[in-house]
């Protein structure tokens, strides 16, 4: 599809049962919105909504979706977007401070896959408990929560070897130690990567952009959902959680929590 | 135990106010990791056992800022989870520099960490700046060293005074 925007934000929401991905997205975008007014924001998604301003595009998946595995429809993310470039956030998070300077490190590739993530005190996650697949099969720790790309051949490439992983999973999985029964993005990415080469699409180096990533384990909380044990403050669109100041992509995790500011 | 000049580097340096932001057994016998935290929550200790700093507005926020967690002390046991009820100024100290630095965890501190005897160690002086420790290792055995030079926090504070009693 022709660029009609020079870059932009890509919000990914497909509702499920038991979550409204829209609704998230909406909340992401405010907080998108309130750092960088003048940002650019799309929608992607297959449920009809009401017209909204705080998205500036709201497209469709341009081809049939994969209605078994909603994650599987993610390599349409690179025809769907109308920017030139585009960075890819999941729905179910926060920015919680200015971003901007991400676009400037993250031109330095065609594609970047964000590496490895934080936990609420800023510290690298040390947790391997949801890495389990990737360390048994050296996979890089890629987090595509925070993902982006310029129009390119070899973004293109990365999304076609993507589409090619989740399509042909079962000869994927037999290759792999302690695989998923179904194929989870993260997973499906750090395969491609592997397969065009972890140096072309991943910046394992840099200390940003990296997620907050509030799972129980990494951020070592003694029950589930973190929110229950946790102080949150949220006020002019700045959180603290346990008073600590959260910087950057906050994932919560916990879906039904989106506070307004 | 000021033993060398060591903390001249601090006070050379162009920081207004430095703490400790760990402390480690002389020994080598107990792991100091639990006691370099506090709180349920593992947040990261600042030690009130070394402070430098220069007289000014970033200072006084902090004493400041540690008398008014004292006078509050049950609103921030309760917050961060400090099952102990005793008021610690290390506690006091690492919660200050947290608010006082826009509620975030980065700020400068000492940037070596903190020599430190255990209670449960004998510490004798046996000459100027030179201190002998004895202590118990896991087999039960006793077992000593000398440090010299070497600034130290006795924690045990009878043997200090044994200390000072003799110089």
């Amino acid at each position: 599809m022709k660029p009609v925007e020079e870059q932009g934000y890509l919000i990914v929401a497909t509702n499920t049962a038991d979550t409204d991905y829209v609704d998230c997205s909406r909340v992401l975008a405010k907080t998108i919105k309130y750092w960088h007014p003048t940002a650019k924001i799309c929608l992607l998604t297959n449920n009809k909504l009401e017209p909204d301003d705080l998205f500036d595009h709201v497209r469709e998946f341009p081809f049939p979706i994969n209605m078994t595995n909603p994650y599987a429809n993610d390599w349409q993310v690179f025809y769907a977007t109308p920017f030139r470039e585009t960075i890819k956030l999941e729905s179910d998070m926060l920015i919680t401070s200015p971003v901007d300077h991400w676009w400037n490190l993250l031109r330095h590739r065609d594609i970047v896959v964000s590496t490895g993530c934080r936990d609420w005190k800023d510290q690298p996650a040390r947790s391997r408990h949801y890495r389990q697949v990737f360390d048994a099969n050296n996979l890089p720790d890629v987090y595509n929560a925070i993902t982006y790309w310029r129009l390119s051949k070899p973004a293109q490439n990365f999304f076609v070897t993507v589409r090619n992983i989740f399509e042909n999973w079962p000869q994927y999985r037999a290759m792999l130690k302690f695989p998923e029964d179904a194929p989870s993005t993260d997973v499906v990415y750090a395969i491609a990567a592997t397969i065009v080469g972890p140096e072309t699409c991943t910046m394992p180096f840099a200390s940003y952009p990296k997620i907050i990533h509030m799972k129980r384990h990494i951020i070592a909380a003694k029950r589930d959902p973190w929110v229950d044990e946790m102080i949150c403050e949220y006020r002019d669109y700045e959180l603290r959680v346990n008073t600590v100041m959260q910087r950057g992509a906050f994932h919560y995790n916990v879906k039904n929590w989106r506070h307004e500011p | 135990m000021v033993a060398s000049d060591q903390l001249k580097v601090i006070l050379n340096s162009d920081q207004d106010f430095l703490a400790h932001a760990a402390a480690y057994d002389v020994t080598g016998q107990d792991n100091f990791a639990a006691l370099n935290r506090y709180g349920d929550f593992n947040m990261s200790m600042s030690w009130a056992t070394v402070l430098m700093f220069r007289r000014g507005k970033h200072a006084e926020l902090i004493f400041d800022c540690m008398q008014m967690i004292k006078a509050n002390w049950r609103h921030y046991k309760n917050l961060y989870q400090i099952s102990s009820s005793t008021y610690r100024n290390d506690h006091a100290l690492s919660i200050a520099l947290t608010i006082v630095n826009g509620q975030t965890l980065q700020y400068n501190s000492i940037p070596w960490h903190l020599a430190s005897v255990t209670p449960d160690y004998q510490v004798t002086s046996t000459s100027q700046d030179c201190y002998r420790i004895e202590y118990m290792d896991h087999e039960k055995q006793t077992r000593w060293i000398t440090i010299k030079n070497q600034d130290f926090h006795a924690m045990g504070k009878q043997h200090l005074e044994k200390i000072i009693e003799t110089c």
